[in-house]
Order: C-alpha cells, then structure tokens, then sequence
C-alpha cells in the first residue's frame, strides 16, 4: 500500500486543506499537518522528525503525525493501493450490472432521435457545416418512420430507469422540418408508454425559424421541452446563424418566439441554447438572457466548437475551464487547425470576459447563495454554477472504496442517439464516424462494441491513480479519431488529463472558499421548486454517514469539512 | 519454452547468466523508424511500478583503453506513492560484488539510500539521498530520466512495431515495440531502443566529475504484461568525448528482477 491520494491547497483567507480522493472529504488542518503531509508515508517518522525539526517544534511534528493517523482509523486519507487503469477496467466490466445500476438511479436514460439531416439555415459555426472533420453534413436524408417506431418501442419496454419516465429528445438537421414524423413518434410513445403503465417526456432542439402557432400549440399540448437556439440580440445571433441566402435569422425566430409567449404567457417548460462564439460581447448576451430567463428558464450557454480538438463542444463545463484557465492552458485549448474563421478565433479580450463572468458567479454564490443568484445573475451561473456545484454534491463516502473508477458516461445506456440509418451512437455531441456507432435498431445495442467503445477512456491515462478520478468530468467527445486513438498513444489525451487535474484543484479551492463565506451557498430548495434545479438528478451531495463523521472530526481532531 | 512470432530471438531472452555473457549481437541498431513526435514528458506517464516492492541485480561491465572493470549491485526500488502525475520510491543499493571500484557511470552508484521522484507533468526526475532535500538541476534531471528510467512502456495493447520518440535538447531516444513472445506461461513484450545522449558529468569513485561528453546508447527491455513491470533491461553504451578523456569507453549494464512483492 502507498501513500494515500490526496489534494492539499490553501484558500485565500490562509486556512489548509486536505482534499481525500478516495472518501471525498474535504478536512481543514493546520499548518503542521500542511507542511509535513506531503512526506507522510513517503518518509518515517524519524525521518520527518529529522527533516523538519530545524524550522517546526518536535512536539508539534508528533501531534500531527498523530493526528494524521487517527484520520486513516476514521477510513479517511487512507492508505493507496496501486492501481493500473487496465485492471481498473476488468473489475468495472465484472462489476457492471452493479455499477449501471448506479447509473440508473442518478441519470435514468434517454433517448435521441436524430429524425432528419435536414435544416433550413446554413449556420457558419454548425458542426454539420462540413468544416468539421468526422462529422457528417447536411443532407436530405431523414429517418424512416420503422426505425423510429422500432427504437421507440425498444427504449419503451427495456427502459430499466426505475422512476417510469422515458425521456425522449427530437434532434437534427433541423427536426420541425419532419413535424408529421415527430407527431407520429410521439402518438406511438404515448399510447405505448399508457400500455406500459410509464410517463413519456419529451424535448426538441430547434432553431426556432418554423415555430409556427399549429407547432406551439401541439407541443405545450404534450408539454415538450423546447430549446430555441438563439445566439442572444440580434447583432451578435446573425454573425453566424444564417439563413442560406446569407440573412440573418433573428428577426423571424423573436416574431415566432413572441407570438409563442403571446399565446402561452405562463408556459415554462422552454429555453435557449445560446451558442457563445468569439468575438464575445458578454454584457449583451447577459442582458438578454437576464430579459429573457424568467420566461425561459431551461436558457443555457455553450461554447462554440472551435475544431477537432473539442468536436462538440456544447458542454457548459468546458466554457467553465475556458474561464478558469488562463494564459498557457488556454492557448493550448483553443489551438486551431489551421482553419481560420472567426468562431474559432478566442482572444485574450474573450477570455477578460469569461473571467468577469468566473468572478460575479463565484461573488455571487458566496454571498447570496444558489438560489438568488440563478434569479439576479443567471447568465454567470449559466456558465459556470454547474461545475462548481458538481463539488457540492460530490459523492462522500465513509467507508474505503472497494474500487474508486468513476465513469460519468456510459455509452447506450446514460444516454443513446438514433441517427437517420438507424445507427445507435453514443449521444448526440459524439462525431458520425463509424467509431461511436453501438449497434443498430434492429440488432440492438453491440455488447463487444459497447465495451470497445468504453475502453476508448484507457487513452486518457492512469485513471486508477488519478486524485480527479472522482470528479472528473472528460466527455468521450473528446475523444478525436485518429490512428492514435487505435494505438493509445497521443499527447492530446494527456493534455485532456492535466487540464482535468488542474480544474480540480482550482474549483476545490473556488467551491472551499465559497464555504468558507457561505456554508448556505448551495442550499437549494428542497421540493426543486426553481425550475432549474429540475434538471439536476444527481440527488444529495453528500453522505450522511460523510457528515456525521465530519461532526466527530470537528471534535476529536479540530478539522472540519464541508 | 518460448511460444510467439519470433522463436529465432531465443538467445536474446533473459538468462540467469552473469553480465559478461550478454550478447551484444542483441543491441543490434533500430531500423525503419516510423517519424512519431512525442513530448519528453508524454512517455514517462508510463513509468509505471505496480509492485511496491522490487528487488533487481543491476551489473556493469565497462572497457576502457584496454582495461576492464566493473560492479554488480542489488537495487531495491520500494514504491512509496503514485498518482497520475508521480511516482516516488525509495531505492536502496547494495554492493553485492566488485571487480574494479574504478567504475565510471553516469549516475552515482552510492549505496545510501535515495529518494527517487518522477514528477510527470513538470518532467522532472529527482534522486537524492534520502533527508537531502535540495533541488537539482531541472535539465539534469530530464537526461538522468533518460538515463535511469529504463522501465518505460506505452499504454498497451500497441501494434508490433509501434514507435515513439523523445527528445530533450541534443539528447534523444527512440523506442520500438519489436515483439509479443512468452516465457513458460507468461506474456512479454520485447521495447528496443536506441539513441544519443549528451550528457553534462559522470561519477568515479562515488566523485562527480563535471564533463560534457556523448554516450550512443542502444538497449532492449523485457517487459511482462501479467504483471506490468521491466524483468530485464540491457543497455550498451560507446562513449563520444571530444576531449579525449572518456573516449571510446563501453559500458555494458544490465538490471534483472530478482523480487517482486506487494
């Protein structure tokens, strides 16, 4: 056994922290421990007696050694067994039907149907604009209404989510332009999911250009979450999001969007996908997501895809990296491919203003907490709350785990995306190579390709080894198609695991001093009644059993934790 | 009885045999590169030791001008930490028989006891006596990784033949997956390599002697796949010394697990 896993780091009001990665405790300790933890297990006793005696008192050094020992009685800083991700992996697969369960229970399961490649704008940033590399374009093609029925009636029957509900998406292309296939799906869903004695809910992604009365109507009837893709005012949403012949599609997604509020004024179940694309003019987009939010309250900003090295890049986590990271890490980010057009252009102005909107998010939760803040700045929380509330609700454990691999994806089962052909992916952000694909409608989900496909995750390293394992957040969307992908050995995946390690210290620290200011910061209301907090199923962020230790640290050894 | 694609490279396999019966025919040059660029620090993500414990036999046999020398030692490697971004171990030496204590080697070969750190993402390797804490010389470290860090191999499974390369300033390796083989029951993997390293001192007599000179050093590693770890490591290097003082002198090493525990 080795040294135990664990992060220290200091906050700014000076006080220590121990981060344990195997039990997710977060301890206060004082400066002895702080300074001699590092040797602890990797020095003796004598030895570290004998390094630091010159500048901290023998007594002291003794306490904390102690002190550091009473922790592992209370299975916390615990010792480390090595650990090779190869291994990792077999115990995972042995281990599966019990780990999937787990999954179950936190994301339940949703399915994506692609229904047609078709669209009616030609976006300049689209990942479908064929400036992608491994992913598909635009085309005529959409999806026959057997493929759609099949899978479906598959997700219907073998949904295993437990909570009776079947999640299921419309995506494209643009998926209004097959409105009758999406009325079709939903009236077969429907009729099967009452057989079933099961609860449909269903989203669509549009860009909003053909959101006609009859449309609206038919989808509040089924209570349809409905994402507008809207870019925020005007001048900044028609750089990029364009109609074919070169106009801007603004105007006509607002006229639709009003007559939509218009006829439903109290309806909720809406939102936006806001893309943020460079150049940046943050103050504007929040000062139209703060018009906006009250009425759409599932508003949420990505980061535009800058080229191979994010394909996707719709996750709010990654624009949370961009803002934590500065200078060195950042240019490696947003390395470009050699393609130079604007939206893949992120400047050091872009990155002042994702900073701005870092500090008023961390400001803002430390002194008016999650609730208030989501009301008074949402477009700061929209970027960035997601990832630092990911380590309020932390799992904390009491107990030494068995095994300590954290997948947060696994492919076909958190979530599964059905393209035109009938193709199952791995969801919808993943490129359309013939890499992702998990089997197909007819034949089912591909165990062995499953597994191939979830083996893709050794290239990111020493997992079992790894103090973020339990918070990382690495998207197989990163992942990027290549001969290295096959051989394993690609610089790109380890730069993906400093970036990982490097965000967790950072936002450890952010989320640590928060706490320190506000231990109600990420209080939220206990029946979700803010509609954002819908969205969040991960469930209580730490063990009882985690706490209730806490509460006898703090009197035994003077730490603390949150 | 070895099982495997390449049955002809029989003699080259790990033997019980003393150093001087290492076949230098087996240090034969790498050929065909394939041009793959990787980062100096990329590679040693896979300085790997899952055993906590290693004990191996390192031998050194040396020509120089003539005259012969060398040393046998006990290297335990005791894996005190590891996380993705370091490993750390303690390494204790033994002498366990010595020809001619006049051995030149580009590392010390002191028996105290050291503290080894690999530190991946800063690309530093440290070695210091254990309660001798004071940081060396970051370039330094990085060539004595070269030098010390023989136990590297990438994330498998690889293709037969796959390449890499590293590179820190003049100093350069490149490695070969040359074949998948068995010995009895267990699965090996045979990494060959070879390259230039240009290096700033060397050690005589337990004395460091500032010294720029060149050694070209070509090795190969058996590497078992059941249990993740180097069995054996040979190495032959020909010194380059423009100076003429170390010129032409030869090294022969080889390093052979004697123990493995958890």
């Amino acid at each position: 056994m080795l040294a135990p896993l664990f992060l220290k780091y200091q906050t700014k009001s000076g006080n220590n922290y121990l981060y344990d990665c195997a039990t997710g405790h977060i301890i206060r300790v004082d400066d002895t421990i702080y300074s001699i933890v590092d040797d602890w297990h990797i020095l003796t006793d004598v030895e570290i007696c004998e390094k630091y005696k010159k500048i901290i008192d023998i007594e002291r050094i003794k306490t904390a050694l102690n002190e550091l020992q009473n922790l592992q009685k209370d299975n916390i800083l615990t010792d480390h067994a090595p650990c090779e991700l190869s291994r990792v992996e077999r115990v995972f697969y042995d281990r599966r039907e019990w780990n999937l369960g787990e999954f179950w229970q936190r994301t339940g399961m949703l399915l994506i149907l692609g229904i047609t490649e078709r669209c009616n704008l030609c976006c300049s940033y689209c990942c479908f604009s064929g400036k992608f590399a491994g992913q598909r374009t635009h085309s005529s093609r959409s999806m026959d209404w057997d493929v759609a029925k099949k899978a479906i009636s598959d997700f219907l029957e073998n949904d295993q989510a437990g909570d009776g509900t079947c999640p299921i998406t419309f995506y494209g292309g643009e998926p209004l332009l097959e409105f009758t296939l999406l009325k079709d799906c939903v009236c077969y869903a429907e009729t099967l999911a009452k057989s079933l004695g099961k609860i449909n809910r269903f989203a669509v992604t549009t860009n909003g250009t053909l959101l006609n009365d009859e449309m609206v109507d038919y989808l509040v009837e089924h209570q349809f979450l409905i994402l507008v893709s809207l870019d925020g005012p005007q001048k900044t949403h028609d750089r990029y999001r364009l109609f074919p012949n070169n106009q801007g599609s603004f105007d006509i997604i607002s006229r639709n969007l009003k007559r939509f509020s218009e006829r439903y004024p109290s309806y909720m179940n809406r939102g936006m996908n806001i893309t943020l694309a460079p150049p940046l003019d943050l103050d504007a987009t929040a000062e139209f997501v703060n018009e906006i939010f009250p009425q759409y309250p599932f508003t949420r900003a990505n980061l535009v895809n800058t080229g191979n090295e994010y394909r996707f890049n719709k996750d709010i986590e990654l624009s949370t990296q961009y803002g934590c990271y500065s200078q060195s890490i950042c240019k490696k980010n947003l390395r470009d491919n050699g393609c130079l057009e604007g939206f893949r252009q992120f400047k050091s102005k872009d990155q002042e203003q994702m900073n701005k909107y870092w500090n008023i998010c961390v400001e803002s939760l430390a002194t008016l907490g999650v609730v208030k803040s989501w009301e008074i700045v949402p477009f700061a929380m929209m970027l960035f709350e997601t990832q630092i509330s990911f380590y309020h609700r932390r799992r904390v454990t009491d107990q030494v785990p068995e095994w300590a691999f954290f997948i947060p994806c696994v492919p076909g089962f958190t979530r599964r995306f059905l393209d035109v052909e009938g193709n199952y992916r791995i969801c919808e952000r993943i490129d359309h190579s013939n890499t992702y694909i998990l089997g197909n409608v007819w034949s089912g989900l591909d165990r062995d390709k499953m597994e191939r496909t979830m083996s893709l995750r050794r290239h990111f390293g020493d997992c079992g080894n790894c103090h973020a394992l339990k918070v990382c957040d690495i998207c197989y969307a990163r992942i990027p198609e290549s001969d290295a992908m096959e051989s394993g050995f690609d610089p790109f995946f380890d730069l993906q695991c400093q970036r990982t390690r490097e965000t967790t210290s950072l936002l450890l620290q952010t989320y640590t001093e928060i706490m320190e200011r506000n231990k109600k910061a990420f209080e939220r209301p206990p029946d979700g009644n803010l509609l954002q907090f819908k969205k969040l199923k991960y469930g209580s962020p730490s063990s009882r059993l985690g706490n209730e230790i806490l509460e006898q640290l703090k009197l035994e050894t003077g730490t603390v934790d949150f | 009885m070895i099982i495997g694609q390449n049955k002809k490279r029989n003699d080259q396999l790990p033997s019980p045999g003393d150093w001087d019966t290492i076949d230098t025919n087996v240090l034969k040059p790498l050929v065909g590169f394939r041009s793959m660029t990787t980062e100096f620090g990329f590679l040693f993500r896979h300085y790997w030791m899952p055993s906590t414990d290693l004990y191996y036999r390192r031998s050194i046999h040396q020509q120089l001008r003539g005259q012969e020398s060398g040393i046998v030692q006990t290297v335990r490697k005791k894996m005190v930490k590891c996380d993705a971004d370091r490993c750390v171990w303690r390494q204790k030496v033994i002498d366990s028989n010595t020809q001619n204590s006049n051995v030149v080697s580009f590392f010390s070969l002191s028996t105290e006891e050291y503290l080894c750190e690999y530190n991946r993402s800063k690309q530093i390797f440290q070695s210091n006596p254990i309660l001798d804490f004071e940081p060396s010389n970051r370039v330094d470290n990085r060539i004595q990784a070269f030098l010390q860090l023989s136990f590297l191999n990438p994330v498998l499974p690889v293709p037969l033949g796959f390449h890499w390369h590293i590179q820190s300033e003049k100093s350069y390796l490149d490695f070969q997956i040359e074949s998948f083989e068995r010995i009895g029951t267990m699965p090996v993997v045979f990494v060959r390599r070879s390259g230039k390293l240009t290096l700033p001192h060397f050690f005589q007599d337990g004395i460091c002697h500032p010294h720029l000179f060149q050694i070209e050093r070509e090795g190969i590693s058996v590497y078992a796949l059941d249990r993740s770890m180097i069995i054996e490591d040979r190495t032959h290097d020909t010194v380059r010394d423009d100076n003429n003082f170390l010129n032409g002198l030869e090294l022969w090493t080889k390093i052979k697990l004697i123990k493995s525990c958890m």
